[in-house]
């Protein structure tokens, strides 16, 4: 469970940027020496800029083996983000102290470490972190101004002895503490409300799954027990409809016979809405490498039937066999089963209806195209939504769920594939299924 | 005459399968819940036994008809599992390649372990499955084709 949120930012982020840094400490002599005519002894940058690179090195192993996971605060975390600003923080006062303590101007560079502590830690190690800047600060100017402490000047820069004057330390020491603390103050501010904004979004997100599931297993139980009922009253008409129990009259049979094909559609309504229920609460499904013709041959012989009572024929192309895809399979035949019975209610009779396999750039492509009704242009964007039906479609049957569209994408979302739709009135229909092959 | 033992607790089903079966002539025992199915099963020696799933509890159904054929002297009889409920036990029985375990598959009688079959990691004990609602003809032939085995 999150408790915590860091702002994301890239994995790598402060470590890469402490390369840069070590980058830029490096050059910082000859910018100094060829622009600024300020010779210093670099040895100390080098020995310092050497060990931010062992232990960024260090940081940048544990950081791989570990694996830590930056969106849970926990100790390791904890740890992990203190100890490199705490390092950062002890590299940058020693390179002051070596290169004339707080006459060196780039005392500027501690504000990084507050607003970048401010931003990714909790406040109160922020906090702690900010005092750590401006005691060590504090440390090191009264340290150099008693002489406790030697202080390193740096020729031809400020000849003044600014360290040794008490007034520009005192000063120094309170502009230092006072910007540190409103640093900290208000980056940490912004980053609380940001970290809490999206620990809400966060929730309201958590929260609308969990009422979409109850919606769902709610849909589930009601559209079951509907399914009871009307396999009950299905199967005392079907013995009377069949003549079982004697012989009807034509009024009755007449009679009979609507109810029955009320029951059918209402069953088919309810299969429907069932199937597209069990899949949106699947969450993890069992997906499989398999061959995915052999799946599209099935589905094409279970609706074979229903093309030849209306005279349609289905041409089928496969022209790879040894394709591979990881999908789960009872969902990919239920697709192709159900376009294929789409293409079949839609389209005229003796029309056809064409299924066509093929490969290109690392995608498996499943073409089904009729000589069909076709789909109203301005229609097309709402063909997928769950009881949309097209005014044409309605036109040729009436009653019909407006829910198979709806599955099949469902279905090819959570297999992380693609389906596109091409089709002209009166013409035909063509979806294409894009699928990652392996 | 031969004898059915008819296992449902929901009436309307019962009625409408048992009017069929009786204009067919076979001898019906009807049993109201699965354990009163097992006890009739036991007495009366039927020569065939549909049974629902869904009984007393979601697959009590299942459970009967495990105990059934693991019994030395039951396991003989043919057990028809009706079912209206494959969408939530998970069973995708007409999904792919048709019924599963069922006597329409022509492996059926040459596959002897088909009898009980792996689904989803689960053994379901039966001799074929049939999905409500009953269609009498269909329904029928099923229950001859069982019945002369």
């Amino acid at each position: 469970m999150k408790n915590y949120f860091y702002i994301n930012f890239e994995k790598y982020w402060l470590i890469n940027l402490r390369w840069l840094a070590v980058i830029f400490l490096l050059f910082t002599p000859f910018i100094l020496e060829k622009i600024f005519k300020v010779h210093i002894d670099p040895t100390t940058i080098y020995i310092i800029s050497f060990f931010i690179l062992t232990y960024n090195f260090i940081f940048f192993i544990i950081y791989k083996k570990l694996n830590l996971n930056k969106d849970v605060l926990d100790n390791k975390n904890v740890l992990f983000d203190n100890s490199q600003i705490i390092l950062d923080i002890i590299c940058l006062t020693l390179l002051l102290h070596f290169y004339g303590g707080i006459e060196n101007l780039f005392v500027f560079y501690y504000i990084f470490h507050v607003i970048i502590s401010s931003i990714i830690l909790e406040k109160k190690y922020a906090f702690l972190q900010m005092t750590f800047i401006v005691f060590l600060f504090i440390a090191m100017a009264l340290g150099e101004y008693s002489g406790l402490l030697k202080h390193y000047n740096i020729p031809n820069f400020i000849n003044l002895s600014l360290y040794a004057d008490s007034l520009f330390v005192t000063g120094m020491i309170i502009v230092f503490s006072s910007t540190m603390f409103i640093s900290f103050y208000m980056a940490s501010t912004i980053s609380e409300k940001l970290r809490k904004r999206e620990k809400e979004l966060y929730e309201a997100n958590r929260l609308l799954e969990v009422k979409d599931k109850i919606k769902n297993e709610y849909v589930l139980r009601v559209s079951h027990d509907i399914k009871g009922h009307i396999a009950a009253i299905q199967n005392c008409i079907y013995p009377i409809k069949d003549k079982y129990l004697g012989d009807l009259n034509d009024d009755q049979k007449n009679l009979l016979k609507r109810a029955n094909v009320r029951c059918e559609k209402l069953m088919q309504f309810v299969k429907m809405l069932l199937n597209l229920t069990i899949i949106k609460l699947k969450q993890e499904d069992e997906k499989e490498k398999f061959n995915p013709i052999e799946v599209i041959k099935k589905a094409i012989d279970m609706v074979l039937p229903t093309a030849k009572s209306k005279n349609i024929t289905i041409k089928s192309d496969f022209n790879l066999d040894n394709i591979m895809i990881i999908w789960n399979k009872p969902e990919l035949n239920l697709v192709i089963t159900e376009l294929l019975t789409n293409a079949i209610k839609y389209t005229p009779e003796k029309g056809k209806i064409f299924l066509e396999t093929k490969t290109k750039n690392n995608f498996f492509y499943i073409e089904i195209k009729d000589t069909g009704i076709g789909i109203p242009e301005i229609e097309k964007k709402n063909i997928f939504n769950e009881f949309f039906r097209a005014t044409n479609a309605k036109e040729i049957e009436p009653i019909s769920s407006g829910l198979g569209l709806a599955m099949v994408k469902q279905i090819i979302d959570k297999n992380n594939s693609e389906i596109e739709v091409d089709s002209e009135l009166n013409k035909g229909t063509a979806f294409i299924i894009k699928i990652k092959y392996t | 005459m031969k004898k059915v033992l008819l296992v449902d607790d929901d009436p309307d089903f019962v009625e409408s399968i048992r009017l069929i079966l009786e204009k067919e002539a076979y001898q019906i025992i009807v049993a109201n819940s699965g354990e009163e199915g097992y006890r009739k099963a036991k007495s009366q020696r039927p020569d065939l036994i549909i049974l629902d799933v869904m009984l007393e509890t979601i697959d009590k159904g299942f459970e009967i008809s495990r105990r059934l054929k693991q019994d030395a002297e039951l396991k003989k009889i043919p057990i028809l599992m009706l079912t209206a409920i494959k969408e939530i036990t998970g069973m995708n029985m007409n999904q792919i390649g048709g019924y599963l375990n069922d006597i329409s598959d022509p492996n059926y009688f040459s596959n002897p372990s088909i009898n009980a079959p792996n689904i989803n990691n689960l053994i379901y004990y039966a001799d074929a499955f049939y999905e409500k609602p009953i269609i009498p003809a269909e329904f029928l032939n099923k229950v001859k084709i069982l019945l002369s085995k």
